[in-house]
């Protein structure tokens, strides 16, 4: 069902979560899952990738992180023509609405509030997937 | 049309239901991330903090009319048998991989809890939490008033949720 050279960047500053969202994927069948510990490395990663001609396809994000918050870096990805409409779930610990609301309307893709299980994360790239047709994309 | 509830007690602690949420926030988070049953003791006070263990995380509680903090401390079986359960993985000692657990677990709770008591008034801001490891105790020498959470995993192993208020 997943093509699996999808590129996926999955950015936390605690290894905890980075490693459950790669597990998740890489059981899911896709096997080009990156991290990056901070907004700010993400971002060196992301346009490393695009100066390569092998831009991420899928962004997976904690919100808060130090050096550059996750919010940051979806307003910094959604500014740029390469990212602009690049799939992004935040994940993070804040579940009131005006984060929730703040992340809308930076443009995020789905949200998902901590703690969350295994399950809910393939559901929210399952239908991401699907939505935005990254089947012919990668 | 919902209104949040305002809170009248000036320290937040001395009201039940603070701490019912920060009990349920506990269980609520380590049995989604791990499916281990989460057993509750019963909280008791205490007029400053002094914890021991050997790995904790802290987080700072700040809002416009508080300081406090939110200390989630584990032996090392307790934190072992969590971290093993939730990656899969069969660790033996404080790694930085359970370092970042408990951080992320602390993060979490918080997070969780913070968000529950914000829809009771409060104003409590999110915070990046602190790791402390090794042979240490904790101590608050404010005059805070104090809440410890006690907790079992599995009826085996234990640890504890303090929170402190000024």
């Amino acid at each position: 069902m997943f093509n699996k050279d999808t590129r996926f960047l999955v950015i936390d500053d605690f290894s905890t979560m980075r490693k459950i969202v790669k597990k998740t994927l890489l059981e899911m069948g896709f096997n080009s899952v990156h991290e990056a510990e901070d907004g700010q490395i993400a971002w060196g990663l992301l346009e490393k990738a695009k100066a390569e001609g092998k831009p991420y396809h899928f962004i997976v994000s904690d919100w808060n992180m130090p050096n550059m918050q996750g919010i940051d870096l979806l307003k910094l990805c959604r500014a740029d023509a390469t990212y602009g409409k690049t799939p992004f779930i935040m994940v993070t610990a804040e579940s009131e609405q005006k984060q929730i609301i703040d992340a809308i309307k930076a443009g995020c893709t789905e949200y998902i509030v901590k703690p969350f299980s295994a399950s809910s994360i393939k559901e929210k790239v399952t239908k991401i997937y699907e939505k935005f047709n990254i089947q012919n994309a990668a | 049309m919902s209104t949040a509830i305002k809170f009248t007690h000036k320290n937040p602690l001395l009201n039940s239901e603070v701490i019912k949420v920060f009990v349920e926030s506990v269980k609520t988070t380590i049995t989604t991330m791990t499916n281990l049953k989460i057993y509750s003791e019963k909280p008791y006070t205490g007029s400053s903090l002094a914890l021991q263990a050997e790995i904790a995380g802290v987080v700072g509680i700040t809002s416009d009319e508080h300081r406090g903090l939110f200390i989630i401390s584990f032996s090392k079986d307790a934190i072992l048998e969590i971290h093993n359960t939730m990656l899969g993985e069969a660790e033996m000692i404080l790694s930085q991989s359970v370092v970042d657990v408990v951080g992320e677990l602390s993060n979490m709770i918080y997070g969780v809890s913070k968000s529950e008591l914000n829809k009771m008034g409060y104003n409590f801001q999110m915070a990046i939490p602190t790791i402390a490891k090794g042979s240490f105790e904790l101590t608050n020498k404010n005059e805070s008033l104090t809440i410890m959470m006690p907790f079992k995993i599995n009826e085996k192993y234990r640890f504890m949720v303090a929170v402190s208020v000024e």
